[in-house]
């Protein structure tokens, strides 16, 4: 099967203009997780069940407005690299992957996707382009709202949506952004915010790539408590405890560049020589220099580059792209001169 | 940050507990939270495992006491509940209440829910209505303490109108 998405470029929601607080959050999503009534949970469900709930949300899915472009796409049928593929862009996870009959439906601009026989039957999940969590709850409200006028969705009245893990019982909610903190890892300051954080009911993780290096300046932070409290509550707390955090961030960036300017733009412009230069590279190298071209674009250093396409090329220097969009399954070296090329290619396309 | 278990590398996962306003911090590096059997094979956190450490301990010593419950429609029982941290069915629910909720408690803080309701619960509607006055409830205050009284009229003519409407629909108020 050939996936039905356009592996030249990422998802159209990412490339969107203007994303707010874009120089420091890279994007938000909300994810709700839901089950239908008359079936055991994903881990316990017989194939036939399994098979019944796949039905019962392609059905759902085909009567919704909001999905009346999508694919669905059977993980079955796919290839390893193809489903790594999905991983990467975050359309599905490892345990789609090892569930028996999963699937995933994704709407073409891929900002709307909903999981399949995951942990739970349905993960319907939004995103959207720098800090914007109270839209994208919106959108996932909508959309949750579209599949249940069909689905029967599994729900008390005292502990709110049942799941199979009892941390997402509640609402069922969790709510993250990405965020880009070299400046606050480079001045020393990340603990103690990350503790602040962690100290206000949210989770934070390091952000990887390829392997288990996590990359260090990207981190994800996330609600952690999903009952007790509504929906908007939660998604208000995260967004307004990460616009504090992206202040501080900026602060450090100020002070990072009037105290050392010349060290600042050494780092920046060497990484920007690297990647229009280099014929070899491994993912955490890239990924390191692109994370220094994102300072160059807040610096207004480089004027060639955005940090829309920045965060594209996190995407597609991925593996499993570039062994999709080279047509062969790349062995490691060879990947890095792909990853090379590909970097070469982008960096040189002058922005319209 | 040092990882705070073995003290020797640097600490990348960072999450507090809180019961009850009693927080207790984690501080973990890669490998000790690999031991722990917090992340899976996606670095994502697992929960369940984390919840596994918090359910009330199963009683060695009552084995046949314990196996009395099970769910009539999945057939969990009390102690695969414990060992795997999650539900078999939304029946599971009903059957494990009462061990259920005080895990809860543990988890989130409480064991009530306050977000959404699906629409098709009949009372669902005024009951995402009242929601919707108690977030705009909240919104007036924030409008007067910061003294923008115009959003605050404003605001109290929204409620005003959506008791109306409840009250029009029979729905029971219920601040």
């Amino acid at each position: 099967m050939t996936l039905p998405l356009n592996m030249e470029n990422t998802g159209p929601w990412m490339r969107a203009d203007g994303a707010p607080d874009g120089d420091v959050v890279v994007s938000s999503r909300v994810r709700l997780a839901r089950n239908l009534a008359q079936h055991a949970f994903p881990h316990v469900a017989n194939d036939t069940a399994l098979r019944a709930v796949r039905q019962a949300v392609s059905d759902a899915a085909e009567r919704s407005k909001m999905l009346k472009n999508a694919h669905v796409i059977q993980i079955e049928k796919l290839s390893d690299i193809e489903k790594q593929v999905l991983v990467e862009r975050h359309l599905i996870n490892q345990r789609l992957i090892e569930s028996k009959l999963g699937s995933v439906i994704v709407e073409r601009d891929e900002a709307l996707s909903v999981m399949v026989n995951e942990e739970d039957h349905l993960r319907i999940q939004a995103m959207e382009p720098g800090l914007a969590m109270i839209d994208t709850w919106r959108v996932v409200d909508s959309l949750d709202n579209d599949l249940e006028a069909t689905l029967d969705y599994a729900f008390r009245p005292d502990i709110g949506y049942c799941t199979a893990c009892p941390t997402n019982v509640g609402t069922g909610m969790r709510a993250s952004v990405l965020v880009h903190l070299p400046g606050l890892v480079e001045t020393k300051q990340i603990d103690k915010v990350l503790k602040a954080v962690s100290h206000l009911g949210l989770a934070v993780r390091g952000f990887y790539g390829e392997g288990t290096e996590p990359m260090s300046n990207f981190f994800q932070i996330s609600n952690q408590i999903t009952l007790s409290r509504g929906e908007e509550e939660i998604v208000d707390n995260i967004e307004k405890i990460t616009r504090q955090i992206a202040s501080k961030e900026r602060e450090a960036r100020k002070w990072m560049y009037s105290e050392d300017h010349l060290h600042v733009e050494d780092t920046i412009f060497r990484a920007w020589g690297i990647l229009r230069h280099a014929r070899l590279l491994s993912s955490k190298e890239a990924m390191s220099h692109v994370s220094a071209l994102r300072l160059a674009v807040y610096y207004k250093l480089i004027h060639d580059i955005t940090t829309q396409m920045l965060n594209e090329l996190f995407v597609l220097i991925q593996p499993a792209h570039l062994c999709v969009s080279s047509g062969k399954d790349l062995q490691a070296e060879e990947r890095d001169v792909a990853r090379a090329e590909l970097i070469r290619t982008r960096l040189r396309m002058k922005t319209a | 940050m040092q990882c705070k278990r073995c003290k020797k590398n640097e600490a990348k996962i960072h999450f507090a507990k809180i019961i009850n306003n009693q927080s207790t911090e984690y501080h973990l590096c890669e490998s000790c939270a690999k031991e722990m059997n917090i992340m899976g094979a996606n670095h994502e956190f697992h929960l369940e495992n984390l919840i596994a450490g918090l359910a009330p301990d199963a009683e060695p010593e009552a084995p046949a006491a314990e196996s009395k419950l099970a769910c009539p429609v999945c057939g969990l029982t009390s102690g695969g509940f414990k060992r795997t941290g999650r539900l078999g069915c939304p029946r599971c629910y009903e059957t494990f209440y009462d061990e259920l909720i005080p895990l809860l408690r543990k988890i989130h803080g409480s064991s009530h829910h306050t977000g959404k309701v699906p629409m098709r619960l009949g009372e669902g509607g005024a009951h995402n209505r009242v929601r919707e006055i108690k977030k705009l409830r909240r919104d007036l205050r924030e409008a007067i303490s910061q003294e923008e009284y115009e959003r605050a009229a404003h605001i109290r003519d929204q409620i005003k109108q959506i008791e109306s409407e409840l009250k029009s629909t029979g729905a029971v108020n219920e601040s």
